[in-house]
């Protein structure tokens, strides 16, 4: 009795079970060689290549900045202003902190928001998207009316009215981004569930009576990745660039918090003594945002996007 | 064509009427109580009883909601928390150099897009054209503001070239009102030169490999009259959408680029407000450039179905 539990039966009749494994081979070859294809493409992108190489160092310090900048980012014992040099590469600022240190500790706070408020963004954006773009109808009417009001405010208005409503800080500057490039992901998941609906593999997975929200999340969803991932490259990078504006303005982050738009902020009242405070932040956000953007065009180009909004 | 035109109007004015909405509502979202927000330490039970009148949080929303939006159709935004200037005389002498500084980028943003798009169509694939594309690269990924940090350290503090801060009004003379607009108009006009240049590029390179042009080529025209007569028209359509559209990019820039060059424009009117909590001129200011943004929209879309006769359905 035991044993013949253990030999559970072939799940499919002995006749058919060679051309079943062929056919699994054969979706596991198709799978590998797209995978395979893909990694070439982006191999063949150089500037997608720069541009990721660039980003992991970045994540990496990112990660582990706190452990290797040369002092604490906090530490206010030094001259005030003193220009570059080689103890303190980036020079001093107005407290007499190391402003290398600053920059490098800095990393997480601004990479960390921008990927937080893209990601947020992403998921909200894309279900309001597929959502609207699956059901149609009155549903579809509410989310985009809902969409073209956002879309009316441009996004620095819109982040800055957000911060004047709850306040400044990291969470709510995050949630402000978040909602100022929804807009984006939604457009661009509508317009492809709209076509993806009317498709056959929809029509076959409803004909078996997969449930709707099946249908949206295992069979459109993974159809929509490629601009998906895209526009999300993109909007870290958009996500980055509007923590530096907000944190300038002094409505973003903490100004005490090491980011970069904080130094610059503070940078910007001292232009005539020290202008290395201003400079140096200012050209991790654009080597930050340049590695981002020719990543995502890399992207783009590798995964064969049609047009993603422009950056 | 009208009917395009009506339908997009109506559209207009409900989106107009939405934004106008969520900034009322903008308010009543503030956590707490907002009168105490708003008076902060000047807090007294009086002060407090007369803004509540002032404002009507006395009555009930739907009243308050009704009589602020027809407040708004006439123009009455309210008056200043902070100075007891009215709402539409901020606007008024803030606008003005908020607008001056986008128009002035957007003439030094074509300057540099239009010549340097279509260089580098031509020239595809040369050095010229790579060089181009980084810059564009490094033009689309730099935040204004910190390029205006850099412009002012380098044109107004070490050559002393141009002022490095504050605004002269046109009354003051061209020229000096040119003077004051030329580093933050560079400042802006650079990263909307470079999304436009890479739209400008890629719609030539798109055009000249079009059957008509290869006609005129072949009709023996030289390429100089193939190029602008023929291939630069049509690649300028989609041009125009991108630069319109952008131009809400120029505002928006403006808005933060302001704070750099110590210009009392929109930005730094609102975001001065914020600072003092005078949530009056906040809804103001926010709705006013929500609807510049739409028109500029709508004025976009109208114009392209002008541009493109293929684009008349709506």
């Amino acid at each position: 009795m035991v044993n013949q539990h253990e030999q559970s039966p072939p799940r499919w009749p002995a006749s058919t079970a060679p051309a079943i494994d062929q056919l699994e081979q054969l979706a596991e070859l198709r799978r590998t060689s797209q995978g395979n294809r893909f990694v070439r493409r982006l191999r063949s992108e150089r500037k997608a290549l720069i541009g990721l190489i660039f980003l992991v160092c970045l994540a990496i310090v990112a990660l582990i900045g706190p452990y290797i900048a040369p002092y604490n980012q906090d530490t206010d014992d030094f001259g005030l202003f003193e220009s570059p040099s080689l103890s303190h590469p980036m020079g001093t600022d107005s407290f007499g902190r190391d402003l290398f240190s600053r920059v490098i500790v800095g990393t997480r706070v601004s990479f960390t928001i921008g990927l937080v408020a893209a990601l947020a963004s992403m998921v909200v954006g894309v279900a309001l998207g597929i959502v609207a773009g699956y059901y149609g109808g009155w549903v579809d009417s509410i989310i985009m009316r809902f969409i073209d009001l956002l879309w009316a405010f441009p996004v620095i208005i819109l982040t800055v009215g957000m911060v004047a409503v709850f306040g400044a800080g990291a969470r709510n500057v995050v949630i402000a981004i978040a909602l100022a490039y929804l807009t984006n992901f939604s457009r661009i998941v509508r317009s492809e569930v709209l076509s993806l609906r009317e498709q056959e593999f929809t029509t076959a997975a409803r004909t078996v009576g997969a449930s709707d929200s099946r249908i949206m999340f295992r069979h459109i969803l993974p159809n929509t990745a490629a601009p998906i991932i895209v526009q999300t490259t993109f909007a870290v990078g958009l996500g980055i660039l509007a923590e530096s504006g907000l944190t300038f303005l002094g409505l973003g982050v903490d100004p005490s918090t090491p980011s970069w738009g904080s130094a610059l902020n503070e940078g910007r009242d001292f232009v005539r003594q020290a202008w290395w405070i201003s400079v140096f932040p200012g050209l991790a956000i654009v080597f930050t945002v340049l590695a981002l953007n020719l990543f995502g065009d890399g992207l783009r180009d590798a995964l064969d996007v049609r047009s993603v909004g422009e950056t | 064509m009208t009917r395009y035109i009506i339908r997009r109007l109506i559209h207009a004015v409900f989106i107009i009427w939405g934004c106008a909405t969520l900034v009322f509502f903008m308010l009543r979202l503030i956590p707490g109580d907002p009168i105490i927000q708003m008076l902060g330490p000047e807090y007294t039970p009086e002060a407090a009883e007369a803004l509540n009148r002032k404002f009507g949080f006395d009555e009930p929303l739907y009243i308050q909601y009704v009589k602020w939006f027809g407040n708004v159709m006439t123009g009455d935004l309210g008056d200043s928390i902070a100075t007891g200037e009215t709402v539409l005389g901020a606007i008024k002498s803030g606008l003005p150099k908020t607008l001056s500084i986008a128009a002035v980028a957007f003439v030094i943003g074509m300057l540099i897009a239009v010549p340097a798009g279509i260089a580098s169509a031509l020239k595809r694939n040369t050095a010229l054209d790579y060089v181009a594309s980084i810059i564009s690269f490094v033009g689309v990924s730099m935040p204004s503001f910190w390029f205006g940090i850099i412009l002012i350290i380098l044109f107004g503090v070490r050559l002393q070239w141009l002022p490095a801060i504050g605004y002269a009004s046109l009354d003051e003379g061209f020229w000096e009102w040119l003077k004051h607009l030329l580093l933050p108009g560079l400042a802006i006009g650079t990263g909307y030169a470079a999304i436009l240049m890479r739209f400008i590029r890629a719609g030539l390179l798109e055009v000249m490999g079009s059957d008509y042009v290869r006609t005129a080529r072949a009709k023996g025209l030289n390429e100089r009259v193939v190029i602008t007569r023929h291939a630069l028209r049509n690649s300028l359509v989609p041009v125009v959408t991108v630069a319109g559209l952008q131009i809400a990019g120029l505002l928006s820039g403006a808005v933060i680029t302001e704070t750099v060059f110590s210009i009392r424009g929109m930005g730094r009117i609102l975001v001065g407000a914020i600072f003092d909590k005078d949530y009056p001129i906040v809804q103001g200011v926010i709705l006013l450039v929500a609807v510049i943004f739409v028109l500029v929209n709508l004025f976009v879309d109208i114009l392209y179905t002008f541009l493109d006769p293929r684009i008349r359905y709506g």
